[in-house]
C-alpha cells in the first residue's frame, strides 16, 4: 500500500478526476473531503462490507418461491400501518 | 447491488403464495435472486435519507416522487425469528424510469443491516433508536 504524509489542506489526486483533501485533523478524527465524478460511488468501508456480506448471505439462504411465506410462517403485521417509508433528501 | 457491480439489470418477481416476499432477479447467466420486502409494514418508523448523489442518480427530487423502496431479506434459518431485513442498504427504484440502486442511506447510523422482522414474542420489533 502506498503511504503518503499530508498536512491540513493538502490534497492527493487519484488519476486526474479524483481529489482527496485533508480538511481537518482533530485528535483521532480526520475530516476528509472527496471530489469525484458522480458515477464513482463513495462508501465508508465498514458499512459497504456489512451490506455486501448481507447481500451474499441473502443470496445463499434465499427461500425458494414455494417455501417462502408459508413454511417460514412469517406473520406479517397487518394491515400495513404505512404504505411507504419517509424519504428525506438533505 | 452492493458488492455485485457486474449485474446491472434486475426483474422484480412476485409470487402469490409467498405473501409479501418478492424476488429481485438478476438478468444474466448468474441467476442471482434476492428475496426482498417492502419495509413499510415491518418497521414502524423507517425514515431513509438519500444522499444528494443517490437522489440525482435515481432522478428523485423529493418524497413526492414516491420511489419504490425494497429491503433485502436474509433468512438465516427456518426459524422465523432469524429472518432479518437490511435497513441500511435499501434498494430504491424510481417508478417512472425504473432506474434503481442499492443505496447506503445517509442516516445509516440509526438502523441495522440485520433488523429482525419478528422478535421472540412473534411481534414486529420496535425500531432500534
Amino acid at each position: 500500500m502506498l503511504t503518503l504524509s499530508r498536512k491540513t489542506d493538502e490534497a492527493i489526486l487519484i488519476g486526474t478526476d479524483i481529489r482527496i483533501v485533508i480538511k481537518r485533523i482533530d485528535g483521532e478524527i480526520v475530516k476528509i473531503g472527496i471530489e469525484a465524478p458522480k458515477h464513482v460511488p463513495i462508501y465508508r468501508e465498514e458499512v459497504f462490507s456489512k451490506i455486501s456480506e448481507q447481500n451474499r448471505e441473502a443470496l445463499k439462504r434465499a427461500p425458494s418461491a414455494s417455501m417462502a411465506g408459508r413454511e417460514l410462517e412469517l406473520k406479517w403485521p397487518e394491515p400495513p400501518p404505512r404504505p411507504q417509508p419517509k424519504i428525506e433528501i438533505p | 447491488m452492493i458488492g455485485l457491480p457486474d449485474v446491472t439489470e434486475f426483474q422484480l418477481w412476485r409470487n402469490e403464495a409467498s405473501g409479501p416476499i418478492m424476488w429481485l432477479r438478476g438478468v444474466g447467466p448468474q441467476r442471482l435472486s434476492f428475496p426482498v420486502v417492502e419495509p413499510g409494514p415491518l418497521v414502524s418508523d423507517y425514515t431513509l435519507e438519500l444522499s444528494d448523489s443517490d437522489a440525482e442518480f435515481l432522478g428523485i427530487k423529493s418524497a413526492a416522487d414516491n420511489p419504490l423502496v425494497l429491503t433485502v431479506l436474509t433468512v438465516k434459518s427456518l426459524n422465523p425469528q432469524k429472518v432479518t431485513v437490511n435497513l441500511v442498504g435499501p434498494v430504491v427504484v424510481n417508478r417512472q424510469t425504473l432506474i434503481g440502486k442499492q443505496v447506503v442511506i445517509a442516516n445509516y447510523e440509526r438502523y441495522s443491516v440485520e433488523h429482525p422482522v419478528i422478535d421472540e414474542t412473534g411481534k414486529s420489533p420496535p425500531p432500534p433508536c
